[in-house]
């Protein structure tokens, strides 16, 4: 007999949403002692509307800028009241995170409070129906980049890493597992925690709603995702084994690539290359 | 019911009357309308690795004796179907179990 | 009978959230409000004040962290003036709309542009329908107790509405005055540790808060701040009382002076009151009826005191220290409906705009406001438009 699910399974997410399965993986390792709070964006849809909620634990709907103040906040009142038992998660997008969140984030990182950022990247601000945040792949369609992205992605897990975060990881739906794993290793910590989670979007980057699961892992496949952690200013990458010509049907599954170039798909695979050097030599260091 | 939605109604009146925007009911929409296609499980080649269980997003995969799907609100996304180690799952049109159909 | 301290206005704000007994404060630095923030900071690292301190890194992460943590069940407290309260506006009806009893410390300064350091009210009337109680302190004194006061306001569950407390940045926040500071045990008769009584984040009675409202639903919860907006209007007389009880200090919604016999009486908030009254003094000992009436709170607007306080005075200059541009100023609107709700149409109400930028109210700028009110009822003149009564002229 499974537990009690801490997120109901009757919300109108689209189907085969990433978002929804993060935020259940998530719930279900953190426990009943979990306070959580979203921002306008895909994942207020738990939060609910009108007088319901798909949340089975304590939540409040913050604004979009300013979800981790909103975490300091809450974070600090249960220091104050001697509650030390229970779980500050933060559930934002890319937009709450790279883009209009990041003051807040960085704010919140550098004093260092006890809470769980997980911020669940679906490539765009796609509450609002799929317009690009900082965080749209190079050469991806939204419907703010109908020609496909000029820019690279940002790479926020890099700008992090020049913060005390108690814990760093980045994750992917195409292993919930390893995500979950991660999850209660962010909650054992006292400070401030980050999660990346790439997020594939089936009603956002045009795939079938089956494929989730599928895109995800061919983004790790292809190191176009990679998988690491950072714990006691030590950082380990969690697979050094891919193929970099899996990019080229991690891409072909998506609608929004459908008018990629040949020219950008190489860009991308060089891209793919410099940041795993980049985070090779990272791994070398005794401490970041 | 969801277990869920069971469990909160028993808490739900002495959280009433308080002032100000907040919701105590749990969302309970009945999800499984949506679907078109719907993923069955073949017990025979299922080896309960609870893959699909893991990966379902609004968690309506149960492992009890068999793996259960919770048709109530299983939206047909097909990730379970896709995930599935052993091809056990099929997707199978709604319309076959519509009242009189097969 | 408390201790008399020498403070200046932000720091008799500091020692008001002190004796409040405030359990978090989220705040950021801004002219002039600074030295509440750092008094704060003084008092907590002194080990005087038992208090949390976030330092948030912006205003708008201020009042969102306070809005975190009143929901967790702490008493909190900030401060803000000019760009910076304008800055947290997205927030500022996030607190008020999900009732939660938070305290802010405004220290009016002009928003620009111009860009200037300097009292005036824009930053506060930028705010007048975010739904907070807005009480206007006229000197050190009053910005301690009513900070005092507010909480036990806000956090009354007929009000459960967060209050400003606003004073004059510079006239009032660096002006130094011999403050009664109440002792621990006397701050304890009038208000005790706060005990949360509404929403409150909690595993044990998990729900949500702040989501998103439908049009079914919407009407009904402003609704129902409305009628917490109109209880305070009670509740802050109570608290009035029960603190004139404790501490003998009587303050009430609105305050008049030599208003018995006036024929023009000028209708102001905050500092600029002490100015009016000193030039009534002087134009009274010359035979002049004028008189003065203070508004302390400006939300919720005090109709009936207000139109008490007016009974019977046939001219009534309302200096706003905004310059409400397009139209009229904000407390000349709020007298001039209130006149006409309570039947007391039949007077002159003028609009004036003196003040603006930090520029001093001085004991000329008022004398020329009653000169203007004399003239006016000479010629016969009724102006529609706002008259700007310090403008330099060329």
């Amino acid at each position: 007999m499974s537990e009690m699910n801490l997120v109901s399974k009757g919300m109108t997410t689209c189907a085969g949403c990433p978002m929804e399965l993060i935020g259940r993986a998530a719930v279900e390792v953190l426990g009943k002692n979990t306070i959580t709070m979203t921002p306008p964006s895909c994942a207020a849809i738990i939060t609910g509307n009108g007088d319901e909620t798909g949340w089975g634990i304590p939540s409040i709907q913050t604004v979009l800028m300013s979800l981790p103040a909103f975490a300091s906040g809450v974070s600090e009142a249960l220091r104050v009241r001697g509650i030390d038992d229970v779980t500050v998660m933060g559930f934002a997008g890319d937009g709450g995170t790279f883009d209009i969140g990041l003051q807040s984030l960085s704010g919140a990182i550098e004093r260092g409070h006890k809470a769980l950022f997980i911020c669940y990247n679906n490539e765009a601000y796609m509450n609002t129906g799929n317009q690009r945040s900082s965080a749209t792949s190079l050469g991806a369609f939204t419907k703010t980049t109908p020609t496909g992205k000029k820019e690279s992605s940002k790479n926020i897990d890099f700008m992090l890493l020049h913060q005390d975060l108690a814990y760093q990881a980045t994750a992917s739906i195409g292993d919930i597992q390893d995500f979950k794993r991660k999850v209660k290793k962010a909650k054992e910590v006292d400070g401030p925690s980050f999660i990346h989670v790439h997020a594939p979007c089936p009603s956002g980057w045009y795939f079938p709603t089956g494929q989730t699961i599928k895109v995800g892992r061919l983004a790790i496949e292809s190191g176009l995702w990679q998988l690491w952690e950072k714990e006691n200013g030590k950082i380990k990458i969690n697979r050094k084994k891919f193929d970099l010509e899996k990019v080229n049907e991690y891409l072909s599954l998506q609608g929004r690539y459908k008018n990629v170039t040949d020219e950008v798909i190489e860009e991308i695979k060089k891209e793919v290359m410099r940041k795993y050097e980049v985070l090779k030599k990272f791994e070398e260091l005794d401490f970041i | 019911m969801q277990k869920l939605v069971e469990e909160r109604m028993k808490k739900q009146e002495c959280m009433k009357g308080l002032k100000g925007p907040y919701s105590v009911k749990i969302a309970d929409d009945y999800t499984g309308i949506w679907r078109k296609e719907r993923p069955v499980i073949n017990h025979e080649l299922c080896i309960k690795c609870n893959i699909c269980a893991i990966y379902c997003p609004i968690g309506a995969i149960e492992k009890n004796e068999t793996m259960d799907i919770d048709y109530d609100y299983c939206k047909g996304c097909a990730i379970c179907e896709e995930v599935c180690p052993k091809n056990a799952i099929e997707l199978v049109d709604e319309k076959n179990f519509e009242e009189g159909g097969n | 009978m408390g201790d008399i301290l020498a403070l200046d206005g932000n720091a008799a704000i500091a020692y008001g959230v002190m004796k409040s007994k405030v359990e978090l404060i989220a705040a950021y630095p801004i002219t002039p409000q600074t030295p509440v923030v750092e008094n704060l900071s003084s008092l907590i690292d002194r080990g005087e004040f038992d208090c949390g301190y976030i330092n948030v890194e912006s205003e708008h992460s201020a009042l969102s962290a306070l809005i975190g943590a009143s929901a967790t069940g702490v008493r909190t407290f900030t401060a803000s003036a000019s760009h910076g309260l304008a800055l947290m506006h997205e927030v500022t009806g996030v607190a008020s709309g999900s009732r939660l009893p938070i305290v802010m410390g405004v220290v009016s300064r002009a928003l620009p542009s111009p860009c200037s350091l300097w009292c005036d009210h824009s930053d506060i009337m930028s705010e007048r329908d975010q739904g907070w109680i807005q009480l206007f302190a006229k000197n050190p004194q009053e910005a301690l107790d009513f900070i005092m006061i507010a909480y036990t306001v806000s956090e009354d569950e007929r009000v459960l509405t967060p209050t400003m407390v606003d004073i004059d940045g510079f006239y009032v926040s660096h002006l130094t005055e011999p403050v009664n500071v109440p002792t621990d045990e006397e701050a304890g008769k009038f208000i005790g540790k706060f005990e949360p009584n509404n929403l409150i984040l909690d595993v044990n009675n998990p729900y949500a808060i702040n989501n998103l409202s439908s049009p079914e639903i919407f009407t009904e919860y402003k609704y129902s701040q409305k009628l917490g907006m109109d209880a305070a209007l009670e509740v802050i007389e109570e608290r009035f009382e029960k603190f004139n009880e404790v501490f003998g200090r009587k303050y009430s919604l609105v305050e008049s002076y030599n208003t018995e016999d006036a024929e023009t009486v000028i209708v102001c908030l905050g500092s600029m009151s002490g100015t009016v009254l000193h030039t009534v003094n002087e134009l009274r000992k010359l035979g002049k009826k004028v008189g003065l009436v203070r508004v302390v709170s400006f939300r919720p607007f005090p109709k009936k005191a207000l139109a008490a306080a007016l009974k019977g005075i046939n001219n009534v200059a309302v200096i706003d220290r905004i310059s409400a541009v397009g139209s009229m100023g904000p407390l000349y609107e709020e007298v001039l409906s209130c006149m006409h709700q309570t039947d007391e149409g039949k007077k002159n109400v003028f609009s004036f705009v003196a003040g603006l930028g930090g520029r001093d109210i001085n004991e000329k700028t008022v004398k020329s406001v009653f000169e203007y009110v004399d003239n006016a009822n000479e010629t016969g003149e009724k102006p529609t438009d706002t008259i700007w009564i310090d403008l330099k002229k060329e």
